[in-house]
């Protein structure tokens, strides 16, 4: 089981997704939870700050879900840090997308903490491999 | 499950984030009329629904899961080119926007929405399909074809595809990744990926399916809509809750440990000046914390209106898809500018503000605003432009509606008001032209003889005023005929602080609003002239009525008056003659409980702890007849010699 001060950054443009994933993130232990509303933004306090798990939407403005995905594997400090696509994209292409930038996953909207933890916990298992 | 996902606290924040964006969406949507290839307004568009689906998804809300999701795919078509706007299409996505809304009410009351009405689905999967459609329009609008029977429709592609035929994601993500394969079991069908999304009924690797039933098994929506557009009579209940920059917030709490500390600092003060030590250093160790603690009170103070502060856009933003549809009812081509968005008014007044700004917006495009055949044979161009802006103006927002329409006409107006039995022919003659516009904010004044349901109704402009000046704000009309007209509400920055002038009169001090003082002047008995039998001065070519205070509060003057001051109000400016000042200041006011004189708007206390009582200078002029107020001439000349 992953540690349960696990620095997370959920990064939505919407505050109040971002508050039903912080919620979520609770219930499954997880309370060490950031926000940002964009990439840049997201980008930005993921290169001043301990961040170990970076969970993010797709459709952002300013920066996509998808840019700042390659910007964190582009990123020589970043780029090893798991990173769970959130999105309503249930579409192949953006699947495809998401998989070669390197997504460590990806979870379609809406969703329930169960699902979250299923995702997560796959995330953690092939991380210790 | 519960009934909004076990969300619901998340609920009233879902709606107040939701309601903004949907606002967002409708401004540019009428944006997008303008320019319908606009790559950026289609994508912002688009994140809209798609924001407003997946919030809506969490909460359970399948009606608006269903509907949105139409929208998204809709403009995520047009912004890949796949699809091309119709004006004719427009119509319907509009509907679909109003229904959101109305969906929004449903939710702000802890209800469930109905889905949405079957033929507005129908129309939006058709729409999809790059048909164009036309929904039944209300009235006035041009013939619409009658639109084909619902039942008639093509299946919707998007929502008749089964659910079961979604693509495994979890299947296709891991093999990509090269994993091993997802132990969720995968659906026997070969996934037909399609072209268009399917719809986001399944959560990969849950059985549990949610969200959108096909089509076909919708209920019948409850009541059939006649008028789907009608997306600004929501049942909005009050906002209780109010969204605060951190910045702010973290002002506030840093002046209050400011405070906190320069409180320690009095409190040991006060121990050695109990103690008997009273030497130089003491004593201006205090006079620096008071003066400290005086201007952090002042920080503190305006730190917390802050926090109330909202920008007015999120009112404005509200009008535009108003203006659009109201014009488009009565067959007009009007465009509204909004300008000034940013300039912050406190939230309470924001919320008084709507119902006068939506008058005030219908007015100048039902009445102010000419038909496109009248503009034209006038000269005019036919798109007709009204604006609203919004600008601070010193310690006053000025708010204005202005409309480049027919203009009123001070003559017709008294007429009509004669004819309604509001005032007699003998008074109506006294008016000028300015007065002769304030007409019509009498109660019962209408200038449309037929009645329509849009703002002929006779209530309304009184209610503007009313609604004004309890904001302690005023309403002026400009208007030349053939030009257009504008309205001008100024109001102070907020209700909670009022900034006074505080003058003596009889011995005693009084708090007049600083809003309404234009000047200071001494008076000069040379200067008082008598005009009909009543003392007026004349300053820069203006001939104003002096009245003293004294007077005007029923009192026996005990001296001469030597100051005036130069007060202006909505209707008239005149000079108000007073003993002497003590200066301006930013008070407090609190309403008087069990009495309520004439004239006195409540009572604050002044830095000496002695009640000022603060004037209402508009109750007070009207409960005074002009001729015991206004100083006798004589008084003045009296005193000269």
């Amino acid at each position: 089981m992953a540690d349960s001060n696990m620095r997370f950054l959920v990064v939505d443009d919407f505050s109040t997704m971002r508050r039903i994933v912080r919620n979520l993130l609770k219930e499954l232990g997880f309370s060490n939870v950031e926000e940002a509303e964009d990439g840049q933004v997201a980008l930005h306090k993921l290169k001043n700050g301990n961040y170990e798990f970076v969970v993010t939407d797709w459709n952002m403005p300013n920066m996509t879900g998808i840019e700042l995905l390659k910007a964190i594997r582009a990123d020589a400090q970043l780029k090893h840090l798991p990173v769970l696509m959130v999105t309503a994209e249930a579409k192949k292409e953006n699947i495809i997308e998401a998989a070669t930038a390197g997504a460590s996953g990806y979870v379609v909207k809406p969703f329930t903490a169960a699902t979250l933890d299923e995702k997560l916990k796959k995330i953690f298992a092939n991380m210790n491999k | 499950m519960s009934e909004f996902g076990g969300m619901e606290d998340l609920l009233q924040d879902f709606l107040t984030e939701s309601s903004e964006l949907l606002s967002e969406v409708d401004n540019k949507l009428v944006e997008l009329e303008k320019r319908p290839d606009d790559r950026n307004l289609l994508n912002d568009i688009f994140r809209g629904f798609h924001t407003i689906k997946g919030g809506a998804g969490f909460l359970n809300v399948e009606a608006m899961v269903s509907l949105c999701h139409r929208t998204e795919n809709l403009f995520d078509k047009l912004r890949n080119g796949e699809l091309t706007l119709s004006m004719e299409n427009m119509d319907v996505i509009l509907a679909a926007t109003g229904e959101v809304r109305e969906m929004f009410g449903a939710l702000s009351q802890k209800r469930q929405p109905p889905p949405a009405p079957a033929d507005l689905l129908a129309a939006l999967d058709r729409v999809l399909q790059g048909e164009v459609v036309s929904l039944a329009a209300p009235a006035p609008a041009p013939a619409a074809p009658a639109p084909a029977p619902v039942a008639a429709a093509p299946a919707p592609v998007a929502a008749a595809a089964p659910a079961g035929s979604e693509p495994d994601w979890q299947n296709l993500y891991d093999n990509l990744l090269g994993n091993a394969p997802s132990p969720t079991p995968a659906p026997a069908a070969p996934a037909p990926v399609a072209a268009t999304p399917a719809a986001p009924a399944v959560i990969e690797g849950e059985s549990r399916a949610v969200m959108v039933e096909p089509m076909q098994s919708l209920k019948p929506a409850p009541a059939p809509k006649t008028q789907p557009q009608g997306g600004m009579q929501q049942v909005a209940a009050p906002e209780t809750t109010i969204r605060i920059d951190t910045v702010r917030l973290d002002q506030v709490l840093n002046l209050s440990g400011e405070i906190g500390l320069t409180k320690n600092r009095l409190t040991t003060l006060r121990s050695d000046i109990m103690a008997g030590k009273m030497d130089t250093g003491t004593l201006k160790a205090l006079d620096e914390a008071i003066s400290q603690l005086d201007l952090l009170v002042g920080d503190l103070q305006n730190a917390v209106m802050k926090t109330r502060m909202q920008p007015i856009g999120r009112l404005f933003q509200k009008y535009p898809r108003l203006a659009r549809d109201l014009a488009r009812q009565l067959g007009k081509d009007v465009e509204l500018v909004l300008t000034g968005e940013e300039t912050e008014l406190d939230k309470t007044m924001l919320e008084d503000l709507n119902d006068p700004l939506v008058h005030l917006v219908r007015n100048a495009v039902d009445h102010g605003v000419e038909t496109i055949e009248e503009r034209i044979a006038t000269g005019k161009p036919a798109k007709a432009v009204v604006e609203l802006s919004a600008t601070q103006v010193g310690d006053h927002i000025l708010i204005e509606i202005t409309d480049d329409g027919r203009g009123m006409r001070p003559d017709v107006i008294r007429k009509k008001a004669i004819e309604k039995g509001l005032i007699d022919v003998e008074t109506a003659n006294s008016l000028d032209e300015k007065q002769s516009l304030q007409l019509i904010f009498l109660p019962g004044f209408s200038t449309k003889d037929q009645i329509s349901n849009i703002s002929g109704r006779g209530v309304g402009m009184d209610v503007v005023k009313t609604n004004i000046s309890k904001l302690n704000g005023r309403i002026d009309i400009n208007s030349s005929v053939g030009e257009g007209s504008r309205f001008s509400i100024s109001l102070p920055l907020t209700l909670a602080i009022l900034p006074v002038l505080v003058v003596r009169v009889c011995d005693q001090p009084f708090a007049v609003p600083l809003a309404m003082v234009r000047e200071i002047i001494p008076i000069d008995a040379k200067q008082v002239q008598e005009v009909s039998g009543r003392a007026t001065i004349v300053v820069r070519d203006e001939i104003l009525p002096v009245k003293s205070l004294a007077g005007l509060l029923g009192w026996a003057e005990t001296q001469v008056p030597h100051f005036g001051v130069l007060m202006q109000t909505a209707e008239h400016s005149f000079i108000l003659a007073v003993d002497s000042f003590v200066g301006r200041d930013d008070v407090v006011i609190k309403p008087l409980q069990n009495i309520r004189p004439t004239g006195v708007a409540g009572a604050t206390l002044s830095g000496d702890g002695s009640v000022v009582l603060v004037l209402d200078m508009e109750s007070l002029l009207s409960s005074n007849t002009a001729d015991t107020s206004s100083l006798k001439t004589s008084r003045f000349v009296a005193q000269a010699f």
